[in-house]
């Protein structure tokens, strides 16, 4: 008998639930608040504070400089493993301060990402879309920015900077709702873009159906044509 | 694939880099919010308890020895916590018009963007997922959502293998009698 939950055909034997559980499974779950992680990196702040861990003994925890200041002790601390390395477990030191920088510089990222100032948040879309490498946190906060901010300049950059992750399948469906709910042709222009750029065939055609179904503000209707023609779509 | 896997960021942890630890809860904040919203149907008491588990996490990580994975560790001691809450709460008291606005919060707030007509059979599955008893709930969300197989399931959920198995059986039993009387009836949704 499998141990998987899902081959377990006396409880998922027919397609019709194991379709309904599917789309449950994948349907958007409710997104803790930012205050959440805010209360929890506070404690861990403290924590290495009473503990006397090294890094965060060295910032002040109320600071808002002290990610910053985290990333350049941390890079300072690299480089100079770098230049001298000491005899033992150099692999795993530089991998554990990799990993903090990348993990403070998200947290900063993502918490610019939400910042009041407009161009704060435009900056910090600009920062997003320059990453090589992005996880899941980051294109969640970039979907955010895309779908409510009160910003069309704001909006239409984080659209662009998701790049390749619209070929992903809940990013693409979450890309075709935001083109159906934006009258702004400024934001649609953006959408439509970054489809063509970075869309693979079935997003292509996709939005050429939907162009022709109307979805399109209609300035732009005729750009999308045209193009798709260019592209024998 | 993770560059750093949960189980060495945790053994990090332990090691005395409480920062590893923003790492963990970047990666699972939400499905551990989640899981305790199903629980609690209340968003701020969620939030509570995750913040408490990773506080436990950060004083317990030495005591974590591998036996299961750090996820299956992490859902077992939140899942300690929220039963606890739900115990000193009381929540079961509660009169049943109170459970059923909760109930319809907890619909409401998962399914906000998931109005189309054609999503109104998940609106009633989770709907009555949200009327099942305790248990049955914490079983269900479990191995739907963040357990693939009974044994890594049972890790969670403080039991055996086998004891999973009969447990979700019987869960998901009662969960499609629910699922059909709610059928029956028109939905309000």
């Amino acid at each position: 008998m499998s141990d998987r939950i899902e081959d377990d055909g006396e409880l998922f034997g027919d397609s019709a639930s194991r379709d309904l559980w599917q789309q449950l499974q994948t349907a958007q779950k409710a997104e803790p608040s930012a205050q959440l992680r805010q209360r929890v990196l506070h404690d861990l702040n403290r924590h290495g504070e009473r503990s006397g861990s090294w890094w965060t003994r060295l910032l002040p925890a109320t600071s808002p400089q002290w990610v910053g200041l985290a990333a350049a002790c941390c890079a300072s601390l690299g480089l100079g493993l770098l230049m001298f390395p000491p005899d033992t477990q150099i692999d795993q030191r530089m991998a554990r301060l990799e990993m903090q920088l990348d993990s403070v510089n998200q947290q900063l990222l993502i918490s610019r990402l939400t910042a009041t100032s407009p161009s704060a948040r435009l900056a910090a879309v600009l920062q997003a879309s320059t990453l090589d490498q992005r996880d899941a946190t980051v294109a969640s906060a970039l979907l955010q920015r895309a779908a409510t901010d009160d910003v069309p300049s704001v909006r239409s950059a984080a659209i662009g900077a998701l790049g390749n992750e619209i070929n992903r399948p809940e990013t693409s469906g979450q890309i075709f709702e935001l083109l159906a709910a934006n009258d702004s042709p400024i934001v649609q222009i953006a959408i439509i873009d970054l489809i063509l750029r970075h869309g693979e065939l079935s997003l292509l055609q996709s939005l050429k159906q939907r162009a022709s179904d109307g979805e399109v503000h209609p300035s732009l209707v005729g750009y999308v044509e045209e193009t798709m023609g260019a592209l024998e779509i | 694939m993770q560059a750093v896997s949960d189980e060495q960021l945790i053994q990090w942890v332990a090691d005395g880099d409480a920062s590893c630890l923003g790492t963990l809860f970047e990666r699972h904040q939400k499905g551990l919010y989640n899981y305790a919203l199903q629980l609690t149907r209340n968003a701020a008491q969620s939030e509570d308890l995750v913040q408490e588990l990773f506080l436990r996490l950060l004083k317990k990580a030495s005591s974590f020895r591998g036996e299961s994975s750090f996820k299956a560790w992490a859902y077992h001691i939140l899942r300690n916590l929220t039963f606890d809450q739900l115990r000193k709460s009381q929540r079961q008291q509660t009169d049943s018009a109170s459970e059923t606005t909760l109930e319809q919060e907890l619909v409401d707030l998962r399914s906000a963007e998931q109005s189309a007509s054609g999503e109104q059979q998940i609106q009633v599955l989770m709907k009555a997922l949200a009327r099942l008893p305790i248990d049955q709930q914490d079983i269900i969300w479990l191995g739907r959502f963040e357990f693939p197989d009974y044994q890594s399931l049972a890790a969670a959920t403080d039991c055996s293998p086998a004891t999973a198995r009969v447990r979700m059986h019987r869960a998901l039993k009662a969960l499609s009698s629910v699922f059909e009387t709610l059928n029956e009836v028109p939905q309000n949704v």
